[in-house]
């Protein structure tokens, strides 16, 4: 299902082919990530995160602004990531919302499934214990309206969520820094 | 479906009933889901087996296609 349209600036139906195209095309060496989201649908994010996590070509992505939600598991998806200092990112439960919802036990279990996907995908992405991070996704007082908490770009990095904090140059020169170390090893194959 | 966001549902889902209904028309030797508007056909999605046509920007959503 896809979001009202003007909820949604991205779309996930055209990056998954874009990506695909990104892999393929031999005149692309490297791919950065730019992430500013409020997070979204499960399924979406997870399967861009997963379709990043299995590229072969150098990727690395940053976090500018605001890295939410499903919007972690994608930033840690690239081999190397990074956030600005000030970039914000929300660790929280999952939420089951909009449309009828069936109340059995059963629904409660698979919205457990659902969301051990993105603790198991953040935990096995990053530095991040899985104790350490549930404590950060069930802890109260620091959001307003919700359970969970907001690290800024240095906690996320201590934390070890992030690998680095920096901005676009620092990205770029990880990311060409990435390229030349592929490159070099493809040559020493040959 | 299951949300990962933060922003609350009743604001995603404030004006659900506004969603115009998409066309499949073909154009440029491609299949699109399109919008109709004053302008013109509006980029929903691309429908293509190629996926270099999805990093040609003239076919992101959100593109006009002009009518022939």
């Amino acid at each position: 299902m896809v979001l009202p349209p003007k909820n949604k600036t991205t779309k996930y139906e055209h990056i998954i082919p874009q990506l695909v195209a990104v892999e393929q095309n031999p005149k692309i060496k490297g791919l950065l990530v730019i992430l500013n989201t409020v997070g979204g649908d499960v399924e979406a994010g997870l399967a861009i995160a997963e379709m990043l996590e299995s590229m072969r070509k150098p990727t690395v992505s940053l976090v500018l602004g605001g890295g939410h939600s499903i919007g972690l598991p994608i930033a840690l998806a690239c081999r190397y990531s990074i956030a600005a200092e000030t970039a914000t990112m929300t660790i929280h439960p999952l939420r089951l919302s909009g449309g009828m919802i069936i109340g059995i036990p059963q629904t409660f279990e698979y919205m457990e499934k659902m969301q051990d996907r993105i603790v198991r995908f953040i935990t096995r992405h990053s530095a991040i214990s899985e104790q350490r991070y549930k404590e950060l996704m069930f802890r109260t007082g620091d959001l307003v309206r919700d359970v969970g908490s907001i690290l800024m770009g240095r906690e996320a990095m201590n934390e070890g969520l992030i690998n680095e904090v920096g901005g676009l140059g620092t990205a770029v020169a990880k990311l060409e820094e990435l390229i030349r170390l592929a490159e070099e090893s493809q040559g020493g194959l040959q | 479906m299951i949300l990962y966001t933060i922003v609350p549902w009743e604001v995603i889902f404030q004006d659900e009933e506004e969603i115009q209904p998409t066309h499949l028309i073909n154009a440029a030797g491609r299949t699109f889901s399109v919008r109709k508007t004053a302008e013109g056909d509006v980029i929903e999605r691309l429908h293509s087996t190629d996926p270099n046509d999805f990093l040609d920007q003239r076919w992101n959503p959100g593109n006009l296609i002009l009518r022939d």
